[in-house]
């Protein structure tokens, strides 16, 4: 069985190569046939990866241990549903994961797009099938899944596997990884259009107009697989933290940075059909900074909680992103000319420069954190010193840069294209601005005296009233115009442009994750060893410890703790932390309790146990209900935007009076496309 | 009955005593987790080798069996009044120097700004650049129409495109 993958695997890296040669020779010779079946050969290594990954689906699920990564990530008494997620597990599985998430994309475009972009397509799927050939490079010859465990040249297996690491044993883990390489592996076709736009010297926006969607798509699996982790650390490490800035969730949220900054940018190109050589550097920018996550993760360079082990494939992953970088620089600097911008600035005071500013926070903050990953290493390089570098440092160094970017999720859309008249400006902050500055004194004059805190709740107002304001401004008329009632009319100005109004919608679920963080230095802790009848008090809770119970099942040991919960006297109910002990892994993990109301959380960890008496850890955590909360609205708001608008959308850029006095580009008839 | 009352206090005393001293002694997991004794052992780098498996094993939280009997030990240290130097060094000679994680220096915190600020300095040129770009010459002359109603509509339709999304 084991050899059937791996021989899958080999004829898919085949197939991937003669899938780049047929249709870039295709498209060079002009030869549709050959281009077509460059085409059908996309299709080939999706069956082809399909077949491996299902037969190592297979080997998980039936407990075949001859095989080292199936021995290795599950073991007999695992449920199935974590047995499939070992797939994602560990690091031989998880590449295979990225590759068959990679053929499936590249079946999609070529299902999706075998109608249009005739030209681009032979290059979008050379240099998809590139990057697959990398990945299957490392499947099918570094770090193979179909390895099998023997003893001098003889096959042999194992009568139990070490099973799948218990902190990914949670439901959250097990769909975290999944939305998270959706994001990863989805940038790859919006830079390999955006590439192949290029290469054709395609004028026009032609493949951000195709792409549009996809990216956005691919922003969401992100967004969502950064969440998911986030909700994963916070209800399953223990210590109630939900982002501890570790290298590893750094590498995802550096192309989600990278990916937000292109969404915004890319409205300049549209709209304006400016920021053209921007918007390639930050469509590359994303899908490299994808692959630098991925080789972060697995390379060992850097001291990860949830980093995989270390192995050889560093080194590839650093040549392809070296080759990667330097063909897609010398590509861009090639095009330059093909790249000018149609437009002018009118004015400073415009929606144009507010894009400018954002873009530059957006990528000032994926730059520190860039730097803040990398730090370490390359401290300890030059001056041979280990850093300490843990979350404190990073929330100082990013906090800021965070509220300045949340004052402009607030500014930054009030602002109209060209220009903005002091009126309008006059019109759209005065009522906000007050607001902000009285919600800041009623912080202060109220005790808050976390000057970070004051900021971000009160930009958290500034923004959500400017958002608000937008949709009953537009809602009212539509109201006034249509005699319908205000919910419809809200309904229907959103319908009629879903990407404005769904825009808003993401910027208010930011906003909700603001208050959400703006609660973190107002956590109250309490850690005790108690015993049965014991009292331990957090916050205002009291804990009463009613009983310590242990039981054994096949996978692991469990001990739990009963406690009865009262607040400021009044008893609240019951809440039973419990922690498991994994026998193949050798392993404790906490399941915590969790009391959780919009104001605060009450969290509880049974952390250890020493003698007969149990070490709980306590929590209060305020606001942090409002992160999950501000994710939805997040998600629900993205959904919008992806729904197409009622009103269909066509803008008009800025008229041409004139031509550039210097040599212009002349644009070859056929190249030419009507927008 | 007074031998007895002294007897009792005999052996009374030297329980209370021991009490009182086991009292003083025992590290509570409150005490062992104060921030004075995390804000040493973010300096300690943990030892128990399942740092890179385990996620909950940092050394300023984690339950293994290096991190805790650490931080009951930076705790004694630090109550028989040794500076957080003084806590670290020890440390360092009983495990090595590779046992020692330094505060980040001001580079950690000057390149960021610093790129911000040059990144804004740039956004700032490209707007000077954008406002003042190369001098237009005026496009072959189309058929010119005076229409004071067109002019109206011209005007009307320049209004709104100011307030386009």
């Amino acid at each position: 069985m084991e050899n059937v993958g791996a021989l899958a695997l080999l004829l898919a890296f085949c197939i991937s190569l003669y899938s780049i040669v047929a249709s870039i020779v295709g498209r060079l010779k002009r030869k549709p046939f050959l281009t077509l079946s460059g085409e059908r050969a996309v299709l080939a290594v999706w069956f082809l990866v399909s077949v491996a990954s299902g037969i190592l689906i297979y080997s998980l699920i039936t407990g075949d241990y001859r095989m080292a990564y199936v021995a290795s990530h599950t073991n007999r008494d695992m449920p199935v549903f974590y047995k499939f997620a070992a797939w994602w597990g560990g690091q031989e599985g998880s590449l295979l994961f990225w590759s068959w998430l990679l053929s499936t994309y590249g079946a999609v475009v070529v299902f999706t797009t075998r109608k249009g972009h005739r030209n681009l397509l032979p290059w979008v799927i050379g240099i998809l099938s590139t990057v697959q050939l990398f990945f299957l490079t490392l499947n099918a010859f570094v770090v193979s899944p179909f390895q099998v465990l023997a003893v001098d040249k003889v096959v042999t297996s194992v009568a139990d596997g070490m099973g799948l690491n218990p902190l990914l044993q949670y439901w959250a883990m097990v769909i975290h990884p999944p939305f998270l390489y959706l994001g990863y592996v989805g940038f790859a076709v919006p830079f390999a259009f955006a590439m192949a736009s290029l290469i054709e010297r395609a004028p026009g926006d032609s493949w951000i107009h195709t792409t549009r969607r996809w990216t956005l798509v691919t922003w969401l699996f992100q967004s969502t697989g950064v969440a998911l982790g986030s909700a994963w650390a916070y209800h399953v490490l223990g210590w109630g933290g939900y982002w501890m800035w570790d290298p590893v969730e750094n590498a995802s949220i550096l192309p989600w940075l990278a990916g937000t900054a292109f969404l915004h940018s890319v409205m300049m190109q549209e709209k304006k059909g400016m920021m053209k050589v921007w918007n390639m550097v930050l469509i590359a920018t994303t899908f490299f900074l994808c692959i630098f996550g991925t080789f972060l993760t697995r390379s060992g360079i850097v001291s990860s909680v949830h980093a995989f082990a270390e192995s050889p494939i560093g080194k590839y992953f650093v040549s392809f992103l070296a080759l990667g970088i330097a063909a897609t620089i010398w590509l861009i600097l090639d095009r330059l000319q093909y790249l000018k911008s149609e437009s002018e600035l009118e004015s400073v005071v415009s929606r144009e420069s507010s894009f400018l500013f954002n873009n530059l926070i957006l990528l000032a903050s994926c730059f520190a954190v860039l730097w803040g990953t990398l730090f370490p290493v390359i401290t300890e390089k030059l001056s041979n010193e280990k850093i300490s570098l843990d979350a404190i440092w990073f929330n100082r160094l990013m906090v800021p840069i965070g509220l300045g970017l949340l004052f402009l999720t607030g500014v930054g859309p009030l602002f109209a294209w060209r220009r903005t008249s002091i009126d309008s400006l006059r019109r759209n902050f005065q009522l906000p601005g007050i607001g902000t500055l009285l919600v800041a004194a009623a912080l202060f004059i109220g005790g808050m005296r976390y000057p970070y805190s004051i900021i971000s709740l009160s930009l958290c107002f500034f923004v959500a009233a400017t958002i608000i304001m937008e949709f009953f401004r537009g809602s009212r008329a539509i109201s006034e115009k249509m005699h319908i009632g205000f919910i419809p009319s809200v309904i229907e100005l959103t319908h009629r442009n879903t990407r404005r109004y769904g825009g808003y919608l993401v910027h208010m679920g930011i906003v909700l994750m603001f208050i959400g963080y703006s609660g973190h230095p107002f956590n109250q802790t309490a850690v005790g060893e108690v015993d049965k009848g014991d009292v331990m008090k957090v916050g205002a809770y009291t804990l009463r410890v009613m009983d310590l119970t242990e039981g054994d099942t096949p996978n692991y040991q469990w001990e739990t703790a009963i406690l009865d919960v009262s607040k400021n006297g009044n008893h609240i109910g019951t809440l039973e932390p419990t922690r498991r002990f994994y026998k193949a892994a050798q392993q404790a993990t906490a399941i915590i309790a969790l009391r959780t109301r919009l104001n605060e959380d009450l969290y509880i960890n049974y952390a250890a146990h020493t003698g007969n008496k149990a070490t709980l850890q306590a929590y209060v955590f305020p606001l942090v209900d409002w992160i999950w909360i501000g994710v939805l609205v997040l998600i629900g708001g993205t959904l919008v935007a992806l729904v197409p608008s009622k009103v269909a959308r066509s803008y008009a850029r800025t008229e041409v009076v004139g031509v550039a006095a210097q040599k212009s580009i002349p644009v070859p008839e056929a190249d030419r496309v009507t927008e | 009955m007074k031998r007895s009352f002294f007897l009792k206090r005999a052996v009374l005393l030297p329980i209370i005593v021991l009490i009182v001293i086991f009292a003083a002694l025992a590290q509570t997991e409150s005490e062992i987790e104060s921030d004075d004794v995390k804000r040493v052992g973010t300096h300690i780098a943990c030892q128990c080798g399942a740092c890179q498996e385990n996620v909950n094993c940092n050394m300023s939280s984690g339950q293994c069996h290096f991190c805790k009997p650490a931080r009951t030990k930076i705790y004694k240290m630090q109550r028989a009044g040794m500076n957080d130097e003084q806590v670290i060094a020890g440390f360092i000679s009983d495990y090595g120097k590779s046992i020692f994680r330094a505060d980040p220096n001001s580079y950690f915190w000057m390149v960021p700004y610093l790129s911000l600020l040059a990144g804004g300095g740039l956004v700032w040129l490209i707007l000077k650049r954008m406002r003042h770009g190369k001098p237009l010459t005026p496009a072959p002359a189309g058929p010119s129409i005076h229409d004071p109603v067109l002019e109206k509509y011209r005007s009307a339709i320049e209004h709104d495109t100011e307030k386009l999304d």
